[in-house]
């Protein structure tokens, strides 16, 4: 093991400045506007003490900058030591984290242009802790050196597998080749460029189109009484509208094409490659990011159906994943963030063999529940509704829409709703505005809460909540207003038994 | 079947006496509405809204809802899992798998002490659950027991 203290590569320094700079902007600006702009570069002028005191103190804080960056990378050396990544830095205090390589859970790496100009990437390393936050930033090495330092992972582990032969990890996700000595990397799904386009058009942004056009319909709402009392002036309001419309359809389509150019150059070249047990998601056209997820830590599987995808038959999958791995803490990771319905199963199939991957039969909510559906909907819209109605009469009374919509909203998730049990998979299907699909092990539910009002006791009514580990805190799915036997049949599948503890041991 | 133990009788008393603190600044917060009304001379029917508000609240708080509440409070520590029922208007039931419980504290505040009570919490990776008002003998054997069943039940996360 070559015990060699490295460096960053120097272009950290450069990266360390513009990160602090960045963080300088806005008071740097506040500062020098907060002046008014009262500056001369003129010697004669009164003014030019105080210019050329305030541009020679932040040229003297840029080189301060530059000067620490420096420091701060001459001061990070790592270097691996009986198994151990061990790292030092500090720019005052000297901090030492030593890191062992069997414990590293994942590596992330991303290239920002800066990095690919020069061939380097930035090592995000992640451990079991579940801290959430990265162990160890590596911000700037070359490719060689990322593959060094997971060539010793791999070898660390596998030295370590053999003194603890015993041990097995992940036994529901993926089952342990013993044959299978050399780790092999196989691609399980690469985005097509037709999948790339349909989302990069189809992505939120229909949302803000959407939302945009309703803008502008408002407008016309407002428009229209006013041509009937200024008759003479209608011309040139109509002529205003037509204008206002425009520049609206304009902006929106401008944001529009902005965001579909986002999204594709984000998700280019979107590819999931499994290795033994961990899940590699590579993506990104200018920058390119590379996301490790184990196996063992994913909790939940949701297959999420926006209205608008679900039409034409297309799914996005997101994963419950314990501990951090997800891009700026978030909770959920995007595992696919476009398929077809019936190809997401394969991949499901191929990623978690044990998993049951089919539409599953759902046992549906009750008729007598439907209300109660529409029940939570109406005590938004109808105090919202009401309280528009009142101050802004008579434009507000268009806000009586909202009940009808309420209604509808409520009667749309109470079909949707549904769940499924075998024997160690739950599948609970709901409807916010996406359809969303949750997949959950028994094995990854930290706690089961079955809950019912008096009301819907005597109704034979009960709502269920899971809750699975998910980021830094946990996240739940509930079952919503269904028959309490078949809600009492959940329970009772969560309730571990003798056999079925057994069973688990035997994993 | 529901959970077979209740809470300690002990532990109404002292909601109540949490609520009666509760209580007690309502009715700070109502004299001084009383105080102001009559210094400014304001309408009458804010006396009277202050006494109802402060004797309703005082009713449900201290007397209605504890009692409820401790109707509904039952718990069972069993050998593979824990199970917890409680609420006040949705009567919730909640399955612990031994497993997934990671650790117990307990803890025990100057009131709950003078009444030799003490409450428990079980943490799992995500939750955390507590049985408050336990006796203090009740409450350490439920600690000692879960830490044990849990630690015999290992599983990985």
């Amino acid at each position: 093991m070559s015990n060699k203290m490295n460096h960053l590569h120097p272009i950290t320094i450069l990266i360390g400045f513009l990160q602090t700079l960045k963080g300088l902007v806005i008071p740097g600006v506040v500062i020098l506007v907060g002046n008014g702009f009262r500056y001369s570069f003129s010697p004669g002028s009164p003014k030019f003490m105080v210019t050329l005191l305030l541009f020679s103190g932040i040229l003297l804080l840029l080189v301060l900058i530059l000067i620490f960056s420096f420091i701060k990378w001459k001061k990070f050396v790592y270097w691996f030591e009986e198994e151990e990544l061990r790292i030092e830095y500090g720019l005052f205090v000297k901090k030492k984290r030593y890191i062992p390589l069997e414990r590293i859970q994942s590596l992330n790496y991303k290239e920002s242009l800066l990095h690919r100009l020069f061939g380097l990437v930035k090592v995000k390393i992640e451990t079991a802790a579940d801290s959430g936050e990265a162990e160890a930033d590596l911000t700037a090495i070359t490719r060689s050196q990322a593959d060094l330092i997971e060539a010793q992972m791999k070898r660390a582990k596998e030295h370590h597998h053999f003194e603890k032969a015993s041990e097995n990890d992940t036994p529901i996700l993926a089952k342990d080749d013993k044959e299978e000595q050399i780790p092999t990397r196989t691609l399980v799904h690469q985005m097509s460029q037709k999948d790339l386009l349909v989302l990069a058009t189809t992505s939120s942004s229909i949302g803000v189109v959407f939302s945009g056009l309703a803008a502008v319909l408002s407008q016309l709402n407002d428009w229209i009484p006013y041509d009937q009392i200024y008759g003479e002036v209608k011309n040139y309001i109509k002529f205003g509208v037509v204008l206002i419309c425009v520049i609206t359809l304009l902006i929106l389509f401008v944001s529009w094409m902005l965001s579909v150019a986002i999204t594709f150059i984000n998700n280019f070249g979107f590819r999931i490659e499994k290795e033994e047990q961990r899940l590699f998601v590579s993506k990104g056209l200018l920058e390119k990011k590379r996301l490790t997820i184990p196996l063992n830590r994913i909790q939940g599987v949701r297959i999420v159906e926006s209205p608008f995808r679900q039409l034409f038959g297309y799914v996005s999958i997101v994963i419950e994943s314990a501990g951090s791995s997800g891009e700026k803490n978030e909770k959920k990771i995007v595992l696919l963030p476009l398929i077809k319905k019936k190809n997401s199963f394969f991949i499901l199939r191929e990623i978690f063999p044990n998993g049951i991957w089919t539409e599953p039969q759902l046992i549906k909510a009750p008729q007598r529940a439907l209300f109660r559906y529409i029940k939570i909907h109406l005590y938004w819209s109808i105090p919202l509704a009401a309280a528009l109605c009142f101050f802004l009469f008579p434009y507000g009374a268009w806000s009586l829409i909202l009940i009808p919509i309420a209604v509808l909203l409520g009667y749309w998730q109470y079909r949707t709703a549904g769940f499924n049990i075998t024997s160690q998979q739950l599948t609970i299907v709901e409807r916010g505005l996406s359809r969303t699909t949750l997949v959950v092990w028994k094995k990854r539910i930290q706690s089961l809460t079955m809950s019912q009002s008096y009301y819907a006791k005597k109704k034979h009514v009960a709502s269920a909540k899971v809750v699975m580990m998910s980021g830094k805190t946990g996240s739940h799915a509930k079952v919503r207003h269904f028959d309490d036997e078949r809600v009492k049949d959940i329970f009772e599948w969560y309730k571990p038994n003798d056999r079925e503890s057994e069973h688990t041991k035997s994993w | 079947m529901q959970p077979k133990y209740q809470l300690s009788k002990k532990g109404l008393t002292v909601w109540r006496i949490h609520a009666a603190i509760e209580s007690l600044s309502v009715l700070v917060i109502a004299l001084i509405a009383c105080a102001l009304t009559y210094y400014f001379e304001g309408p009458y029917w804010i006396y009277a809204v202050s006494i109802a508000v402060v004797i309703i609240y005082s009713f449900l708080n201290m007397y209605l809802f504890p009692n409820i509440r401790w109707d509904h409070w039952r718990y069972e520590v069993r050998e593979q899992e824990i199970e917890i029922q409680h609420g006040l208007f949705i009567v919730k039931r909640t399955l612990i798998p031994m497993v997934r419980v990671q650790h117990v504290d307990s803890s025990q505040g100057p009131i709950l002490k003078h009444y030799h009570l003490a409450s428990i919490s079980i943490s799992t990776a995500a939750t955390i659950h507590t049985i408050p008002a336990l006796t203090v003998e009740e409450a350490d054997g439920l600690r000692a027991s879960i830490s044990e069943l849990a630690r015999v039940a290992e599983d990985d996360v």
